[in-house]
């Protein structure tokens, strides 16, 4: 054990309680506590990979987008506002976006013929409701799901989970781009009260 | 930016479902809007809790990088002074952090014109705003070449190989019709990589894949083209 391992070791044994919520690990990884990280890393690493994982559909992709996002977590974990949220909103905000933008930066650099063409090579839509609930093990949030109108639902999991823009998923869907919009919002307020939030 | 209209793309926006024009234009509405801010913040704990159902474990071999690695890499300073115990941190290489961001973020202002591009947490106080896509800007690794144009103005590009990532920003160049835009490409062992059309805010952030030796940019049809027609009026070496 180095001597910094030791200092770190004593340091945690005279603290009166451990840390144990996102918050408190991150306020703790904001001082370069690397433990806290760890213990950090396993309450996120799993929803990060996952979200990340459902939006690009490639593991070692997958793997590459977690670890840039859980990086930037360790980095600017001082830059965290508790004020502004929780900190597992705050660490699949950032991974959300980070895999969105890969699919976006890939999609550009293959071929425009190809992009047009994209949209089908994914899964059909038809499956995308019914296996992404197969992955959702949550029972609070397909119940939640549940309760959303089939248009609402299908645009807020082809964008959150397939990663479809707006009119990617108007065209998907058949529907006007701005009804999609309208029913992203007002899916997201219908699920936002039925799982409680705020 | 008022509109019933604008205020219905808080879904979308929260979904990332958004193009980079409608991000930009209501990332400035949100700081103008209180209601949409909340909203939003609230779609953003609904569609986490969405992911964190959706929730599957990376193996161990990749937890055992994962920690490796940020032992080796430093972290951004708080924003304000978090007490006394956050002042007894600040040792010589945390102020050497603190000027290096200082600068590059300096850097960014200029390159971007002063726009705030995907800025969804702003600072308040901080005179320089960082885009979130300013991670290239930050990293540790990152590097600008810059190169002027014939006709006016120049192009740079900040490269992190770390992140695996490039900025392209324009400034000042000449205005183009309505028919043209300036692209551009990524060059490497290979034909020529469209990396997009410049945007309204004079950049272009792009996964940087590996190869690539230098970014370029052409006078192309608005609509873009799939290789370059037209010789390029910017060449810039990338490490």
């Amino acid at each position: 054990m180095t001597a910094r391992a030791v200092a770190r070791r004593t340091a945690t044994d005279t603290e009166p309680e451990q840390a144990t919520t996102p918050e408190q690990l991150l306020a703790r990884t904001a001082l370069g506590d690397e433990q806290a990280f760890a213990v950090l890393y396993d309450q996120l690493a799993g929803p990060i990979f996952g979200t990340v994982f459902q939006v690009l559909r490639s593991r070692a992709y997958a793997e590459e987008v977690t670890q840039e996002v859980l990086l930037e977590i360790w980095r600017k974990a001082a830059t965290f506002d508790v004020g502004r949220g929780r900190a597992q909103t705050w660490a699949l905000t950032i991974a959300h976006r980070r895999a969105i933008d890969r699919v976006r930066s890939e999609q550009s650099a293959v071929d425009r013929e190809e992009r047009a063409d994209r949209l089908d090579l994914r899964r059909p839509y038809d499956d995308v409701t019914e296996t992404t609930l197969d992955h959702l093990d949550r029972a609070q949030v397909r119940a939640a799901l549940a309760v959303l109108t089939e248009l609402q639902r299908e645009s807020i999991l082809l964008a959150y989970f397939q990663g479809y823009t707006c009119r990617e998923v108007s065209e998907k869907l058949g529907v006007a781009i701005g009804t999609v919009k309208t029913r992203m919002r007002d899916g997201l307020v219908r699920l936002r009260d039925a799982l409680g939030v705020h | 930016m008022t509109t019933a209209d604008t205020h219905i793309l808080a879904g979308a926006y929260a979904l990332d479902a958004v193009d980079d024009l409608e991000r930009a234009a209501f990332t400035r509405h949100l700081g103008e809007c209180p209601v949409c801010a909340e909203e939003v913040a609230g779609f953003r704990e609904t569609a986490a809790l969405l992911g964190t159902a959706a929730a599957t474990g990376p193996d161990d071999r990749f937890r055992r990088r994962v920690l490796a690695e940020i032992s080796q890499t430093r972290q951004l300073p708080p924003r304000v002074s978090a007490g006394p115990a956050a002042a007894a941190r600040h040792t010589p290489w945390r102020k050497r952090a603190l000027i290096g961001i200082a600068s590059v973020a300096a850097a960014a202002a200029v390159l971007v014109g002063g726009i705030s591009i995907g800025l969804d947490q702003s600072v308040p106080g901080n005179p320089v705003p960082v885009a979130d896509g300013g991670a290239v800007t930050s990293a540790p690794d990152a590097t600008t070449a810059r190169a002027a144009v014939a006709g006016g103005g120049s192009v740079s590009a900040t490269v992190s190989r770390q992140l695996g990532k490039v900025l392209i920003a324009a400034q000042a160049l000449p205005r183009l019709d309505a028919g043209h835009a300036y692209e551009v490409w990524l060059t490497g062992p290979g034909a020529p990589r469209s990396a997009g059309l410049v945007g309204p805010d004079g950049t272009v952030e792009t996964a940087l894949p590996t190869g690539t030796d230098g970014v370029a940019v052409t006078v192309e049809p608005a609509t873009g083209s799939l290789q370059p027609t037209t010789p390029s009026i910017a060449n810039l070496a990338v490490r």
